[in-house]
């Protein structure tokens, strides 16, 4: 590895970890109801939609309302994205005159960005319409991502609150994460990406005159490009802040038009982790005890940063097959040396491996390089990440609350090896918190194994497998668990934009969402519900800690 | 064909309404 790769990852860690801290404390604050100072320009917005939606503000939730209330947004959600892909072609803001969406890959982009998956089987700029990126997709990056945290703060609340059957209200919290934390954090990313370059127009695509002539995927001589361009800016910042991922073109952020600086490249970089890293610090601040956020932060980088390394060596190393017919892959100031296939030379080996790892860790579907091409031990990782539950930092909230089932199932398992009862943050762990535990942690890992099996065992999922063999194996592996972990990204290589394809991964982000947010706030009703046991007379508590951090990984 | 993908979202939902009077008679039951 070279020291300019070094020095990449380790400005990037140092600039997370130190944006991470003060923003955690404010996200904290827009949560306990504290005056956040951004609530003098947005307070009149808030006060409005409570006062049109009829939501009263002081109302309190049991866990089945506060479900409820997220299964019924999320369902109208689902209903209002397949409705305006389906009518496209009659709403305004469609200058390319784009059709309607077909039903079932309608059916699987609703499904996609209600999840905040953002699995993309269609490609943004030929198939959909300005206002279906802006009003449909985008809407739905800010209020998923915001559905998120929502739950997180819920499951927060139930380790904070002492005897009460009450986690909250929904509404309230979906608004004020959605107005105090997603939306300004949006606003000034999105003017810094404009400011690079990236585009932000409701023009129709540009036809351009090529500096040398070229030929056409048939053959014929062309002189000219159609350069597809669109609202870009403003839906970039939120895809990557709300760990959502879905571009607006085809190729993501590879894209020139969305990610064309090496600025560009670091600020949605930086986007992809810091609401994930900074809830580990609210969590700390709402809990009481700033050292529990520090734990999870730790247990989370103790597994992000060696696989980063891994990655990078991997891709850095190159192929051995090509070092053993003389070609030279080392790094030197005429070439990145490694393996360069489905890698922009504008980000090199170390922007694109810490960008794949990012976004895998983060439940976050965007790329800059294609996971693909990634040598065997470089793609490894992206799909290993995912099938860890996106719990290293995670979805905006569904990052942490994954990772907070693996600290309760960690300290259950603790308990029992100190001869203990299992207890957490004051919380005695009880049958049925570890019952629900291991539904949300198991209903995913099914939906990935039965869903693979099902792809590679049908004649309708091999049809479209384009890479027959073990990697088109891996291919059909690695977009389950993508689905299924609500991570979005694909290994490409598979025909996905299918009946077959679009339904049954579309089933598995719904239960890869749904089916974990639910027993969690079956977990933060049950918590809430009980009384804070007294410190313990027994030195136990370094173990505690010790072992969540150890543990919660694996 | 519209009526079918709008089905099979609205079952799931459906089904995740049902998990949750499950979780709560499981919880009543603990």
């Amino acid at each position: 590895m070279t020291a300019n790769a070094l020095l990449q990852l380790g400005l990037y860690l140092g600039v997370l970890l130190a944006c991470a801290k003060p923003l955690g404390i404010y996200i904290a604050r827009v949560y306990t109801v504290s005056t956040p100072f951004l609530e003098k320009p947005f307070g009149v917005v808030e006060r409005m939609l409570y006062r049109l939606c009829g939501i009263d503000r002081n109302e309190e939730m049991t866990w089945q309302r506060y479900a409820s209330s997220v299964l019924a947004f999320s369902f109208v959600s689902f209903l209002a994205v397949y409705a305006i892909q389906r009518l496209q072609s009659w709403l305004p803001l469609n200058p390319e005159q784009m059709p309607a969406v077909s039903p079932d890959s309608a059916f699987n982009t609703a499904v996609s960005f209600t999840t905040n998956t953002n699995w993309q089987g269609y490609g943004g700029e030929t198939t959909m319409s300005y206002l279906s990126q802006m009003l449909a997709l985008n809407v739905q990056n800010f209020v998923s991502a915001a559905v998120g945290m929502a739950v997180l703060v819920a499951l927060i609340r139930g380790f904070t609150r002492r005897t009460t059957d009450t986690i909250g209200n929904f509404w309230v919290d979906l608004v004020r994460g959605t107005l105090y934390v997603l939306l300004p954090l949006s606003l000034m990313l999105a003017v810094a990406l404009v400011s690079q370059g990236v585009v932000q127009s409701f023009g129709s695509s540009q036809e351009v005159t090529l500096l040398e002539s070229a030929a056409d995927a048939v053959g014929h001589p062309a002189n000219t490009q159609e350069i597809a361009i669109g609202p870009a800016a403003s839906q970039i910042a939120t895809k990557q802040l709300g760990t959502n991922g879905g571009g607006c073109f085809n190729v993501n952020s590879a894209h020139p038009l969305e990610n064309p600086t090496p600025l560009s490249n670091f600020l949605e970089l930086l986007a992809i982790l810091l609401i994930p890293a900074a809830l580990c610090i609210t969590f700390g601040e709402m809990v009481g005890d700033r050292r529990q956020g520090w734990a999870i932060h730790a247990a989370m980088g103790a597994v992000f940063v060696p696989l980063l390394l891994f990655v990078t060596l991997a891709e850095q190393q190159g192929n051995p097959v090509l070092t053993n017919l003389g070609i030279d892959q080392v790094a030197s100031e005429s070439q990145p040396g490694g393996n360069m296939e489905g890698k922009e030379s504008r980000f090199g080996i170390t922007n694109s491996a810490l960008w794949a790892v990012a976004t895998t860790a983060a439940s976050n579907g965007s790329v800059n390089s294609m996971h693909d091409s990634y040598t065997p031990l470089g793609g490894l990782v992206p799909m290993w990440l995912i099938q860890l539950g996106e719990v290293i930092f995670g979805g905006v909230g569904s990052g942490l609350y994954g990772m907070l089932l693996f600290a309760i199932v960690a300290v259950f398992i603790a308990g029992q090896m100190v001869g203990r009862t299992p207890e957490y943050l004051g919380k005695k762990i009880g049958a049925f918190e570890m019952k629900m535990a291991a539904v949300a942690i198991l209903f995913p890992c099914a939906m990935v194994l039965v869903g693979t099996a099902v792809a590679v065992a049908s004649p309708s999922g091999r049809e479209t497998i384009f890479n027959p063999g073990s990697h088109g194996f891996s291919e059909v592996l690695y977009a389950f668990s993508s689905a299924g972990n609500n991570n979005g990204s694909a290994f490409a290589g598979l025909g996905a934009n299918t009946p077959f394809y679009n339904g049954l991964l579309g089933l598995a982000m719904l239960v890869g969402r749904f089916w974990v947010m639910l027993p969690v706030l079956a977990i933060a009703g049950s918590l809430a519900a009980k009384s804070r046991s007294l410190p313990d007379p027994v030195p136990c508590r370094p173990i505690r800690r010790c072992s969540l951090s150890c543990w919660s990984p694996w | 064909m519209d009526i079918v993908w709008l089905g099979a979202g609205a079952a799931f939902f459906a089904a995740s309404c049902g998990l949750v009077w499950f979780f709560g008679f499981l919880r009543a039951e603990d």
